[in-house]
């Protein structure tokens, strides 16, 4: 079990998320960086979909009040166990009375904290993620607040630690980028807005606004001009889309977004680019560049096969270590 | 199966009585050593290493497995450690990338980190030499 000593309310718990709900308006929450959580979870033998503690703000420490293993992923901010610094990506160890603390990265927006078997919550609808809007799921329907004690699913799981992974932004070649470029798909209202527009849209780099969380990104930069205003009902939408309001400020939804919504879709972020998206951190800048259905699908599938390799040979390391 | 550490005894061996082939059977292995013809040192007999009275040598730190040494983390080029640290038994010097993981390398005992013997990110075989440790003091 760990002691929460310190946190903002921002710290959630999340899995996968909740699949299939949409359309009674239940929202799909999960884990902002799905990489990080699937990856941090093989480190410690869980299953992909196992929850763990998403932090977005820092620092954050918490207390263990047995001896446990862990893992933490997602940045590369300071972990320090007592005073011993771990590296990134990394499981270990620790004792019984033990200090976490996680610092922040100027980099990379969240880190996740993975317990063995994941973060003991119950499960509603089908997920252990908490909808922070509906407050249900995750810990208590609500984010983490000092003095939360949290267990561990499996906490007798064992198994080797003191390894790690390579991050997805050394292993996919992203780390290096000075503005992250992220892959888009035009959406139903593309045509509406003007050429100079679309082109604006790909070729300036956008500024992730301070008003950009795990609800949507607002994004600044040359307005965006639709050829006639477009009015139009609230329809479904889902994590990724991005919407262009009358002022011409694109938003982007993220996780929590809700599921209908009725401004003009410019486009929509490719399911494997949100990971990194989820990432950047606010006040930096993105790019979009435009893909295809197919190129989208293919992306997609070298990200499944990159990363059911490394879940293999975690796996096999954790098999073999001695 | 026989441990990394056991074929490296054997290929020590083999190279000071100047023995140039070796086969090893097992039930499921089969290993052949060879020495390498270059190799003027495995000409025997080797004469005696001079007795000298200076301070102990450095000890080397060697890859246990091959790999990509990283004295700095791959993802942000955070230093691990660097020459001159003065480390811990059992402390965490660099990492040994092989495929997507990242294996921890440790000082097997308490001194000062001499010199890097590799290039950070090159790759490295099983034996390598990786990291001269000043001992004792």
């Amino acid at each position: 079990m760990i002691v929460i000593e310190k946190t903002t309310p921002l710290s959630s718990v999340q899995d996968l998320g909740r699949a299939g709900g949409l359309h009674y308006g239940v929202g799909t929450a999960g884990a902002m960086d799905p990489l990080a959580l699937q990856l941090g979870n093989a480190l410690l033998g869980n299953a992909p979909n196992a929850a763990a503690i998403e932090i977005p703000l820092f620092p954050v420490q918490v207390r263990f009040t047995d001896d446990c293993c862990f893992a933490v992923t997602g940045h590369d901010g300071r972990v320090m166990l007592d005073d011993v610094m771990l590296p990134f990506w990394w499981s270990a160890q620790a004792r019984k009375g033990q200090r976490l603390t996680l610092h922040a990265s100027s980099r990379i927006t969240r880190a996740y904290l993975h317990l063995p078997g994941g973060i003991d919550v119950p499960e509603v609808l089908g997920s252990r993620s908490t909808q922070l809007r509906g407050e249900f799921g995750g810990f208590q329907g609500r984010g983490l607040h000092s003095g939360d004690r949290l267990r561990a699913a499996a906490p007798q799981q064992g198994g080797p630690v003191g390894f790690g992974i390579m991050p997805p932004w050394s292993a996919l070649g992203v780390a290096n980028t000075p503005v992250p470029m992220i892959r888009v798909l035009p959406a139903a209202e593309y045509d509406i807005f003007t050429e100079v527009s679309c082109r604006a849209f790909w070729h300036q780099a956008w500024h992730i606004t301070p008003q950009s969380n795990r609800y949507g990104y607002r994004l600044s930069g040359e307005p965006l001009i639709a050829k006639v205003p477009l009015e139009m009902r609230s329809h479904g939408i889902v994590p990724g889309v991005i919407q262009v309001p009358h002022n011409g400020q694109p938003i982007i939804q993220m996780r929590d977004a809700q599921p209908s919504g009725g401004y003009p879709k410019l486009g929509t972020v490719i399911d494997a680019d949100m990971w990194l998206l989820g990432q950047i951190p606010v006040g930096s800048q993105v790019r979009f560049i435009q893909v295809s259905y197919q190129q989208a699908r293919e992306a997609g599938r070298q990200q499944l096969a990159y990363l059911q390799n490394a879940i293999a040979q975690i796996a096999c390391h954790r098999r073999y270590a001695g | 199966m026989l441990a990394m550490a056991e074929l490296r005894q054997i290929a020590l061996k083999m190279r000071r009585s100047g023995l140039r082939d070796i086969e090893i059977a097992g039930n499921h292995y089969r290993i052949r050593l060879r020495c390498d013809p270059a190799d003027r040192a495995a000409n025997p007999p080797a004469a005696p290493p001079p007795v000298a009275a200076s301070p102990p040598a450095d000890r080397m730190i060697t890859a246990q497995r091959p790999g990509i040494i990283w004295f700095t983390h791959p993802l942000n080029d955070r230093v691990m450690t660097k020459p001159g640290d003065t480390v811990a038994a059992g402390e965490l010097i660099a990492l040994l990338g092989i495929g997507q993981l990242l294996l921890p390398v440790y000082s097997p005992q308490a001194g000062m980190l001499r010199r890097q013997c590799v290039a950070n990110g090159s790759v490295v075989e099983y034996g390598t030499e990786l990291i001269a440790l000043s001992q004792g003091q």
